[in-house]
């Protein structure tokens, strides 16, 4: 062992190298990833049906309520340079892992949300801010998965239920120029968002009580909306989904490679199995970006773009029939981008900026897709937007 | 009824101090048993107990003058310091003798082997400190049977000293320890349903290998397959209470391979290969309350530490330089826990349970001879858990603080400067490797049942795990981190069996868990920049898994769930 040890200290012994003066040309950074993130969150009111004591529960498997503010919060990170006074001469980023990131309420039957619950899943890979970057490799995959799935259970949600997901793969922020380099979101790699609430309601349509008489501490507060009597405050959704992949931002954008064959799916699904426990608003919002460059000075941009992008958004009952037009207030968007160029005007100026040179080639065969109808959708492929 | 007590047994193994001239060499070699018992039986209890039973061998205490060549060694050595106090041998209860317990006691179980201390000033040439074979065992313990108040309990374990906090050590120090064992161990044990126990001290320590100085120049610190066991127990079949002191304290320590200096260092290297370090603190109650559910039912103000440290370099803060560092662990084993088994109505816990290994801070590294940063981790494990867990249904817990951390190769201070010019050879390293098996363990685990509703209240658990950490001003210098990692790091926070299938649990309110992993990350406000070099490379794989779980059959207020997981990340440190 003392011989091992003697050979591990002896090889820190440093290289001499004819000197240089020290001009700094900038960072050269590489980071490789290709482990497994999993974040889990569980949050669990069931109680067995063993439970039978029947003095301080209504009945086996009942949930209880949830009130305050609770939150439930996931973030997975791998290949991560902030430094935004850094300039970096060249950085290479492959990320072939898998992050994952689950937040899991199970409140039983008959639990009721009073309060709020937050729901936030957060994966990033492949990220740098810097001040310049003059080449710049980033790689997600191959077999690259970031997924993030929020699940609530519940009987009734009168209080606020948010549930969000962000995956974000390949991004560049840098204030003065990205130089050349790539950007590859292979097809077997994916970015999935899947927001999922259950509302069960009363089994059966048959309050445990007797909803004159004999009203249970805990469903004191929606009393009004058991039985017949419809409620009018019965509670807020908000279910977000955005993935991002491959993101340029930055003054200059010049010979970039950015290749998209993957998936990027977005779902948000709301499964009410009574119609006393259908909430008052909904808003369902689903966001796929994938090659999109923000500007002021394009060159030598080449964009390809060969995968799938989808949006769902839903609110259904047992039968999956839609229910989104039994809900008082109910928004949805479903928008899905690939190979878009934002040119911005330049701060402060107003003159001469018509010189400067846009010059991409972008090619899509991207099916996108959007399930359901009401609120707004987007699908744009290929598209350059000017701001001058 | 009252008793006044004292006791002490002291065994010495001293070098013959004549007056020393200022150039003296010195050899110590120690072959031999020392055993130190005190033991008192006292049926009907006691008060004022003082205790103290101590081994030393090799011991050099030196005034203000210098010392040449100091060579110590123990070899086979066994230590055996104990204390011992009980009045559970006595006639079983009895209502008219209400008081078999005993009243400020202090015990004192103390082992040194291979000591150098240095008042001040002044200079030592060349050290060498071995301990090879040596067995250290300190225990102390008190049985009582009977409300018991004021109890405290020292038992420190100490191999391969030197103690020169303001003293310059101008040649090659070197100390190892070889197939050694250290156990220190406090016992507060009742015996039945009607003993109170309140103001509990108790601490654990064992150290091997550790140098404090002002200067050093180059230090070797090895330790090879050896032990170390720190373990407090509190047994109570009654309450567990505070009446004068603010808290009740556990605290357990392993320590190996430590070096502190408040001026520079040259060469510091320190390996551990084999070793295990196992710090443990107990509080436990009956297994069953038959017949008596008012009794055992209460535990209060209690702060819980439990602590491993292996291959550490501590700077001082008047601004230390040291030119290279080397910290490596081999199939080095962590483990650190807190439990708490008994209650049903615990108020005022903390638990704190912290793994390290290879460890440097320091102001600047790598001014003179830069030989580099390198930290290695390689095999083991690390394993850091709080516990509090009991199966009565009617089972409450208030002002719960869980922390359990484990971390591997970090390096902090103001700068690293790889001063060669032009040089691109690597300046710092981190390496872990946990394939097979080998991880890091974090988590925290709290079961209740319902006191009139109540369940959680008040709760933060924090789980974290992290392995190669560099956070400076500025690096300069080609650094890199390459990591295999199996990361779990988890809070539960669940209903015991008996509340889940019977009466159901109480309510959560305020409860916080969190539970981080990660690994390679650098914090800097400057990045390397050098001609012809990657400057930064970092490669991450194997697993992390952040959970959280909380559940009751009640309902729940206030819960915050943050589950993190980071790999491969520089950035800039967050106050800047």
């Amino acid at each position: 062992m003392l011989r091992r040890a003697a050979i591990f200290f002896a090889v820190p012994a440093l290289v001499a190298v004819a000197a240089h003066a020290d001009e700094p040309t900038g960072a050269v950074i590489e980071q490789f990833f290709d482990g497994r993130q999993i974040g889990l969150n569980t949050l669990d009111l069931t109680a067995p049906a063993e439970q039978i004591d029947t003095t301080t529960t209504l009945a086996p498997g009942i949930g209880g309520t949830l009130s305050q503010d609770n939150m439930q919060l996931i973030t997975n990170a791998a290949n991560v340079l902030i430094s935004q006074t850094t300039i970096v001469e060249d950085a290479a980023q492959v990320s072939a892992g898998q992050q994952e990131a689950g937040n899991t309420l199970d409140g039983g039957e008959l639990s009721i949300l009073n309060g709020s619950l937050t729901q936030t899943g957060e994966n990033l890979t492949n990220v740098i801010i810097a001040e310049r970057v003059d080449s710049v490799m980033q790689q997600f995959g191959p077999g690259g998965m970031q997924t993030v799935e929020n699940a609530a259970n519940l009987g009734f949600a009168p209080g606020s239920l948010t549930q969000t997901g962000r995956n974000t793969a390949n991004i560049v922020v840098a204030d003065i120029s990205i130089g050349s380099g790539a950007q590859v979101f292979p097809f077997d790699s994916v970015q999935s968002i899947d927001n999922f609430v259950r509302l069960t309601g009363m089994p059966g349509d048959t309050p445990p009580f007797d909803p004159i008489s004999d009203i249970p501490e805990q469903f004191a507060d929606i009393a009004p909306g058991i039985g017949q009597n419809v409620g009018s405050s019965r509670g807020t959704i908000v279910q977000e989904g955005i993935n991002l992949g491959n993101i340029l931002i930055s003054d200059e954008v010049r010979d970039v490679v950015r290749i998209f064959n993957g998936e990027q799916i977005v779902m948000n699904n709301i499964l009410v199995e009574d119609m006393h426990a259908l909430p008052q608003s909904v808003t369902q919002s689903g966001i796929n970006i994938a090659n999109f460059v923000s500007a002021i000075e394009v060159s030598g941009l080449e964009q390809f773009s060969d995968g799938v992008q989808i949006v769902e958004n839903n609110v259904m009952d047992t039968s999956l029939a839609s229910l989104t037009a039994a809900i008082p207030s109910y928004t949805h968007v479903a928008e899905n981008y690939v190979n878009v160029l934002h040119i911005r005007n330049p701060d402060g100026s107003t003159d001469s900026v018509s010189t400067l040179p846009v010059t991409a080639s972008q090619t899509s065969n991207v099916p996108q897709s959007s399930e359901m109808g009401s609120g707004r959708q987007v699908q744009v492929g290929n598209a350059i937007a000017i701001d001058r | 009824m009252h008793k006044y007590l004292t006791t002490t047994a002291v065994s010495f193994v001293l070098a013959a101090s004549p007056a020393l001239a200022d150039e003296t060499d010195i050899d110590q070699i120690l072959y031999g048993v020392q055993n130190a018992l005190n033991a008192v039986y006292a049926a009907d209890g006691g008060v004022d107990i003082n205790q103290a039973a101590t081994n030393a061998g090799n011991i050099i205490s030196r005034g203000p003058d210098s010392l040449d060549d100091i060579y110590q060694s123990a070899r086979g050595v066994g230590q055996t310091a104990t204390n011992y106090v009980n009045s559970t041998d006595g006639p079983p209860y009895e209502i008219e003798e209400a008081f078999d317990g005993f009243e400020d006691v202090t015990q004192a179980a103390t082992n040194v082997l291979n000591s150098l201390s240095m008042e001040s000033g002044a200079s030592v040439e060349t050290i060498r400190q071995r301990a090879g074979g040596t067995d250290q065992l300190a225990e102390n313990a008190v049985f009582y049977d009977g409300d018991s108040i004021n109890i405290d309990q020292t038992a420190i374990n100490a191999a391969n000293l030197v103690n020169a906090p303001a003293t310059e050590l101008t040649e090659d120090v070197s100390q190892r320890m070889r197939g050694g064992t250290q156990r220190a161990t406090n016992d507060a044990i009742g015996d039945d349903y009607f003993d109170d126990l309140d103001d509990v001290v108790q601490s654990a320590m064992n150290v091997a290998n550790s140098v404090s100085a002002l200067d050093v120049d180059d230090v070797r610190q090895s330790i090879f397959r050896s032990d170390q066991r720190a373990i407090n127990t509190i047994e109570v079949y009654d309450d567990l209470r505070v009446t004068d002191l603010d808290m009740n304290v556990q605290e357990a320590v392993n320590a190996a391979n430590l070096i502190s200096i408040t001026g520079d260092g040259d060469d510091l290297r320190q390996l551990s290969v084999g070793s295990d370090q196992v710090a443990y603190n107990m509080i436990l109650g009956p297994d069953e309350y038959p017949g008596n559910p008012d009794h055992g039912d209460v535990v209060e103000d209690v702060a819980q530490t439990a602590t491993n440290v292996t291959n550490s370099v501590s700077g001082g803060e008047g601004g230390t330089i040291i030119d290279t560092i080397g910290q490596r662990s081999l199939f080095l084993v962590q483990r650190a826990g807190n439990l708490v088994d008994m209650g049903d109505s615990i108020t005022g816990l903390t638990q704190d349970a912290t793994n390290a290994a290879n460890i440097a801070q320091f102001n600047d590294l790598g001014v003179g001879t830069f030989g580099g940063a390198r930290q290695w981790w390689s095999g083991g494990y690390q394993t850091a858990t709080n516990v509090v867990a009991f199966g009565l249904g009617d089972a409450a817990v208030y002002d719960l603080a869980q922390a359990a951390t484990n971390v591997i190769n970090s390096l902090s201070g103001d700068d690293i400067n790889d001063s060669a010019p032009g040089g691109t050879g690597v300046a710092v390293s981190q390496v872990v490797d946990m394939s097979g098996l080998s991880g890091q363990l974090a988590g925290n685990f709290v079961s209740f049942g319902s006191e009139d509703g109540d369940g959680l209240t008040d709760v933060t658990q924090a789980a974290t795990n992290a392995a190669n950490l560099i956070t400076l001003d500025e690096l300069r210098g080609v650094t890199v981190q390459d990591a295999y990692v199996q990361q779990v790091a988890g809070n539960v926070a669940v209903p015991n069996l008996a509340s889940f299938f019977i009466a159901g649990s109480g309510d959560i309110v305020n409860l916080d868990q969190s539970a981080v992993n990660a690994v390679n990350v650098i914090s800097a406000n400057e990045l390397p920049d050098i001609l012809g070099a990657t400057d930064i490379s970092q490669t991450a794989s194997g697993f992390q898994l952040s959970t959280n779980i909380a559940a009751t059959t009640a309902s729940v207020s206030g819960v915050t769930q943050a589950a993190t997981n980071v790999a491969n990340s520089i950035g800039m440190p967050s106050d800047s």
